[in-house]
């Protein structure tokens, strides 16, 4: 059963459609990541299944049971801010509490003073203090317990919000960005972090980013979505793999996909720069474009052997890959190849190569942008 | 270069010390000097009187009653008008509309004179002219006083209550009756004040961050008692501390609606401390009495200031 | 949507809004009502908000031996014109705008020159200055009044122009504010107009005090509206000679007079010397309560 349905979802704020229309079921224990530019949408979607924000058409289903008139607080879902949102005059350790005491304790039990001199007090802290020790052990924090906010570094407020986020055991964990405000080398780290918290919790996460490599490597099913559409779901490797739009292949993978312009003549063959591709299409007579990734380009030895013309301009080291751009054919369109250090170790920007296609490897679009399937020619 | 700005900055600076010398600090320690003689002005000689005038003060009843009436007043009107001042700041930032009106009508008494409002208040409040007593009055006999004096409630004596006796014995003479002056007093200092203070705190309510409201309800904060509690108020904080500050030694200065209308009485029921340095050292021209009290009062201000800033700011979080 | 306010919720709190807005008003309305109307009206509390407006007789006029009929007024023009004749209000309101001018302006002058002093220049001894003026911050000129009073009578300058501004004229609230403001205008500026040629003091006026309009702005706001409704420190300066009355002791002045009949003109005498900021007021709120937040917020 699906932890999280969501059916026709659509926003808009005043006239300005920001969300066209969702359907997404969300499975028990995955790692769902809604990942797209600025603007796509996907915050507002976020904060929609947490109920922060109402939807203008459309239902939202947790559990099977629909929540479009259940406020945020009683959607037994956490969220985890960009800006990590922890009360700044609180201790870790009372900050980790707060969502604890505002389930188990009662208005009267809350009060500052009074709430202390009532009968229990003691043991229903002992409590709840021992599972924030519990899930502080687990993402070692516990010697910043009785720290502020103030006095944390950023990677430790993460933590500290995750904390908060945990101590419910909330059926879904929303999180919103939480690795944009940290340093590359930190985020990295999170990312295997925040992965293998998945793994231990078996929680549902719910993870909205707009860096497609957090999404690729931390998700079970990845959202690409695209002017308040999702444009395509599902697996790191499908998405990556077998992109359904251009704009998904453009999307995901870096350095970008290479999009070099090919046409489809009568009998459906597929012709870029010249250069027949080995598969063909079902459709005729349409011009198309033709992705193919940086990795999957090689060092043909001459133009005999499908090889395009390729004047090398530019030549960057990454220390385990090369990367080689340059224009083929004198185009302007600047096309990325990847290789392996001793592929290239002889050529410098300004010589001419030959360039081609791995087989099997070119994806086709058609003008309207869709996949287009490649069959044996 | 340097030593060119370096005389500019002496030259610019130099009036202002001049000034904050002469205007500010000497008249501190002429003060100081002066309550410890029983000069008065226009008479050459004078005695050192040493600390007969504090004397004076810590025993005589008039002084007393100088104390008690600026705490009341002070004790009154800044928790009051703070509270208020908050609760329409709130209640404003929660409305959809008109917002921007009630900010202005409540802002209004800040800019108007206190003399001149203070005197239309004494006629409001005029035991037979004024409008409030009048109001009231046209009352007996009907709805109002079946309502305010509580005949709707089983078991209790309506004809004792403070309405129903005011319409059958006239209603108070709210300057005039001894047990009401201090209160009327503070009534219109909060009235005057607590637009303020709204002011204040609806700028610091702008800079509360939002997130943490979404934070707390995420983590299960149903009521607004709750965010209060958990955002609103923890947030407030150094506009609280700026706001207590302010407001204390602002009241403290109370003097155009007791000069105005009760000239410290009746009985010296608002005799508070600027009326009292009026009175005795401009009326009376008690030269060494008055700088006795003005020393007292320049001490209570730099306590509270100080004392204020160290307690607050000990458990104020400035994030 | 955190808290969806009900339809009740918020009707409930537009009614305690206006509740208080009702007794916030109370005295303007009051104020400016009775200040139409006729001692008999004033008595009867009758007339609606403007007063019947029906000839009344001039009591004044009947004393001085003519006969009623020849002593008709509208109240409003009566309580009005009484608000001018019986004491030179004119001049009071026209003292007020001379004192609070040359209060703000020379508050200026030394303020703005020290504070850009504080904030850009380098000199020994310019930590000293400004914890003087933190210190100074502590001390309410009010407090004081009577010291600098006896200070004044002994150099003769009391009921005189000089003693209702002299006291005023160091705010060392301004010089804080300025400073504040100016510490935030880059270097370079600064430096440029200095290779331009420019002598320091044409920098303060030529380069700081252009940036600093919306602070100067505030602090013009906050220093007029103090000193135009200051009651105490005039009391204090002006004993003797109603020339230099300031609007408020005007006012008062009209009051120790009175006798019962006088509450029209007294209340057309408040409504005067309030309107000018009332009006200010509503025709720049924002830069009003801008002005005053700022002035807190600091």
């Amino acid at each position: 059963m699906s932890v999280i349905r969501l059916s026709g979802i659509t926003k808009n704020f005043g006239q300005t459609p920001v969300l066209r229309g969702i359907d997404l079921d969300i499975a028990d224990g995955e790692f769902l990541t809604l990942v797209g530019a600025s603007g796509c949408g996907k915050s507002t979607l976020l904060r929609i299944i947490a109920g922060l924000e109402d939807q203008t058409d459309g239902d939202v289903k947790i559990l099977g049971e629909s929540v479009n008139n259940v406020r945020a607080s009683r959607r037994d879902l956490a969220m985890v801010f960009q800006s990590y949102a922890l009360y700044p005059h609180l201790t870790v350790r009372q900050n980790m509490l707060t969502p604890l005491l505002l389930r188990d304790l009662s208005f009267y039990q809350r009060l500052p003073l009074i709430g202390r001199a009532m009968p229990g007090h003691g043991a229903r802290m002992d409590t709840l203090n021992g599972i924030v020790e519990e899930t502080a052990a687990i993402l070692k924090i516990e010697p910043l317990l009785n720290r502020k906010p103030g006095q944390l570094s950023g990677g430790q407020r993460q933590r500290v919000a995750l904390g908060r986020a945990m101590v419910r055991k909330p059926t879904a964990f929303l999180m919103d960005e939480p690795l944009s405000n940290l340093d590359a080398a930190l985020r990295v780290h999170m990312r295997a972090e925040l992965s293998d918290l998945h793994r231990s919790l078996r929680t549902t996460f719910v993870y909205v980013t707009h860096d497609q490599s957090e999404a690729l490597t931390m998700s079970n099913r990845m959202a690409v979505m695209i002017d308040g559409l999702i444009v395509q779901l599902g697996t790191p490797d499908e998405v990556y793999g077998d992109p359904q739009d251009i704009r998904v292949a453009e999307f995901v993978g870096s350095p970008k996909i290479n999009i070099i312009p090919g046409r489809a003549d009568s009998r459906g063959r597929v012709t870029a720069y010249g250069t027949p591709l080995h598969q063909g299409l079902h459709a005729a007579n349409c011009d198309v474009s033709v992705g193919i990734r940086p990795e999957h380009l090689e060092i043909a030895p001459g133009l005999e052997n499908d090889g395009w013309p390729f004047m090398v301009t530019h030549k960057e080291n990454l220390g385990s890959d090369f990367f080689l751009h340059g224009n083929i054919n004198g185009s302007n369109h600047r096309i990325v190849a990847r290789f392996h250090p001793s592929a290239v170790s002889h050529i410098s920007p300004g010589d001419e190569i030959y360039l081609r296609a791995t087989a099997g490897t070119p994806i086709v679009f058609g003008e309207d942008g869709r996949r287009m399937p490649l069959v044996a020619a | 270069m340097v030593a060119r700005t370096a005389s500019a900055g002496y030259w610019f600076v130099t009036p202002a010390i001049i000034l904050m010398i002469v205007i500010l600090i000497l008249p501190v320690f002429v003060a100081a000097a002066i309550s410890f003689t029983d000069y008065s002005l226009g008479n050459t000689d004078f005695a050192w009187v040493g600390l007969k005038n504090y004397d004076r003060i810590v025993s005589r009843t008039t002084y007393e009653k100088m104390l008690i009436a600026t705490g009341t007043y002070v004790g009154v009107v800044v928790p009051i008008s703070i509270a208020l001042g908050l609760g329409a700041a709130l209640l404003i930032n929660s409305v959809a509309r008109f917002g921007d009106l009630y900010k202005t009508i409540y802002f209004l008494p800040v800019m108007a004179a206190l003399l001149a409002m203070a005197i239309v208040w004494e006629f409001s409040l005029h035991p037979s002219l004024g409008v409030v007593n009048k109001t009231l009055a046209s009352g007996c006999g009907a709805w109002p006083e079946h309502f305010f004096s509580w005949s709707w409630i089983p078991g209790t004596n309506s004809a004792k209550s403070w309405y129903a006796n005011g319409c059958r014995n006239g209603f108070p003479l709210w300057f005039g009756d001894k047990t009401y002056t201090m209160w009327t007093i503070s009534f219109i200092g909060i009235w005057q004040a607590f637009g303020f203070n709204m002011v204040l705190y609806l700028a610091g309510l702008t800079s509360v961050p939002r997130e943490l409201y979404h934070a707390a309800e995420m983590d299960g904060a149903v009521s607004a008692w709750d965010r209060f509690r958990l955002v609103t108020w923890p947030m407030l904080g150094p506009t609280t501390v700026f706001v207590v500050t302010i407001s204390t030694i602002r009241s403290f200065q109370v003097f155009d609606t007791v000069e105005a209308i009760t000239e410290g009485g009746p009985a010296k029921s608002t005799f508070v401390m600027m009326f009292a340095i009026y009175e005795k050292a401009i009326q009376h021209n008690l030269m060494g009495m008055g700088s006795a009290i003005t020393v007292v009062f320049l001490i209570f201000v730099l306590l509270l200031t100080f004392g204020q800033r160290y307690l607050v700011e000990k458990r104020v979080h400035y994030s | 949507m955190t808290g969806r306010t009900s339809r009740t919720s918020e009707a409930l709190r537009h009614a305690v809004l206006i509740l208080g807005a009702l007794v916030v008003i109370l005295p303007f309305y009051v104020m400016l009502s009775y200040s139409f109307k006729s001692p008999r009206e004033i008595e009867t509390n009758t007339g609606g908000f403007f007063g019947a407006q029906q000839q009344m007789v001039n009591e004044y006029c009947v004393k001085l031996g003519n006969p009623p009929d020849a002593c008709l007024e509208t109240p409003a023009v009566y309580n009005y014109t009484q608000a001018f004749k019986k004491a030179p209000l004119v001049r009071y309101l026209l003292n007020g705008v001379i004192v609070t001018a040359s209060i703000f302006l020379i508050q200026i002058v030394i303020a703005l020159p020290c504070a850009y002093a504080l904030a850009k220049l380098r000199f020994w001894g310019r930590d000293a200055v400004f914890a003087m003026v933190m210190f100074c911050l502590l001390i309410p000129v009010h407090a004081i009044a009577l010291p600098i009073y006896i200070m004044l009578a002994k150099v003769g300058l009391t009921n005189t122009y000089a003693s209702l501004v002299i006291p005023w004229t160091i705010s060392v609230f301004g010089i804080f504010l300025m400073r504040q403001f100016f510490m935030t205008v880059p270097d370079d500026l600064i430096d440029a107009a200095r290779m331009d040629g420019m002598t320091e003091f044409s920098i303060v006026w030529k380069v700081m005090l252009p940036t600093a309009i919306p602070a100067l702005l505030a602090f013009a706001i906050f220093s007029v509206v103090a000193h135009w409704n200051d009651y105490f420190w005039p009391r204090i300066a002006i004993t003797g000679n109603r020339e230099l009355y300031t609007p408020p002791l005007g006012l008062r002045e009209f009051k120790g007079d009175a006798d019962g009949s006088i509450w029209g003109p007294m209340m057309a005498t408040a409504t005067i010397i309030v309107t000018p900021l009332i009006v200010a007021f509503l025709l720049a709120q924002r830069r009003f309560i801008e002005g005053i937040t700022l002035t807190g917020m600091k």
